[in-house]
């Protein structure tokens, strides 16, 4: 092994070791799923649920940190939570909906794209595939959802049925949390 | 091309060494480590290790805190902004080196 290769190791290993891929996936995407089932949202609970589960993820490394060892990172994971704590508030304040015509047809789920953003942003940071790719899933089920919105799926039976526009988001935010769930047993394999 | 200008003449001596280098990877991605995660993931012992820290901090690439947490000690190693630098322009310079060999392997 040549001494590049040694170094991607190291730095694989240490990625691994202070969980900085499965913790955001797993807790954002878990706050994801929960808010999607909602067509629209009260204020107060998305404004301030999904930056907290940033702060969740930040608290889990702090944890981990300690007990293990071996930092948290330069992701600067508070910035990111108050990051989107603006950029919710934002897309679901009165004014932008008012004034902006091009999104005021656009549904409340479109909240959860500063989370979204929020992951992208810390997949870049640590040129991390696995969060952008993230990212980009949940961005492309919300614009399907938004593009389906009218749509139902009739489950068996015909009593129940889900709108694409949840159904959509709700898939993508339930497949990042089974990639952080995966990932998070690679990173906790012994090597 | 003369000595003077070749790539290896970037290379920083306080970096460029094996296990000196491997440390500051490792910080660069986690920012900060205890002595025994790096002694641990980079398979030295305490005294090598602590010698490659000394050489690191002197340089300011590093810092080095020693605290007490519930009653036990603990050695935090931190990555400085010079250190970041000093390993970015080392692997920068790494990878110019590698690629003049493999352009040289194919004339």
């Amino acid at each position: 092994m040549n001494q590049s290769d040694d170094l991607s190791e190291l730095r694989r290993r240490a990625r691994l070791d202070r969980h900085a891929t499965s913790y955001p996936l797993i807790v954002i995407g878990a706050a994801g799923f929960h808010y999607a089932s909602f067509r629209t949202f009260g204020w107060l609970p998305i404004v301030y649920g999904m930056p907290l589960a940033f702060v969740v993820v930040w608290a889990l490394q702090w944890r981990h940190e300690r007990e293990r060892g071996v930092g948290s990172g330069h992701d600067g994971m508070l910035m990111l939570a108050f990051a989107v704590l603006l950029g919710t508030s934002f897309i679901l304040s009165e004014t932008w909906w008012s004034i902006t015509s091009v999104v005021a047809n656009l549904s409340e789920v479109w909240a959860l794209l500063p989370s979204a953003l929020g992951l992208a942003t810390l997949g870049w940071r640590q040129r991390n595939g696995m969060l952008i790719g993230a990212s980009v899933s949940v961005a492309v089920a919300l614009t399907a959802g938004e593009m389906a919105k009218d749509s139902y799926l009739v489950f068996p039976g015909g009593d129940a049925s889900t709108s694409y526009l949840v159904l959509l988001p709700q898939l993508a935010f339930a497949a990042v949390t089974g990639a952080g769930l995966l990932q998070l047993r690679r990173e906790e394999a012994p090597e | 091309m003369s000595a003077s200008d070749h790539p290896a003449d970037g290379l920083d001596d306080v970096v460029h060494q094996r296990h000196r280098l491997g440390i500051l990877v490792v910080l660069a991605e986690t920012r900060r480590a205890d002595f025994a995660y790096l002694k641990s993931t980079l398979g030295v012992t305490d005294g090598n290790l602590g010698r490659h820290l000394q050489v690191l901090e002197e340089a300011a690439y590093v810092t080095v805190e020693k605290v007490f947490e519930q009653r036990r000690p603990r050695t935090w190693v931190t990555i400085t902004k010079a250190g970041r630098e000093a390993l970015n322009s080392e692997i920068a310079v790494l990878d110019d080196i590698v690629s003049r060999a493999r352009r040289s392997g194919q004339d």
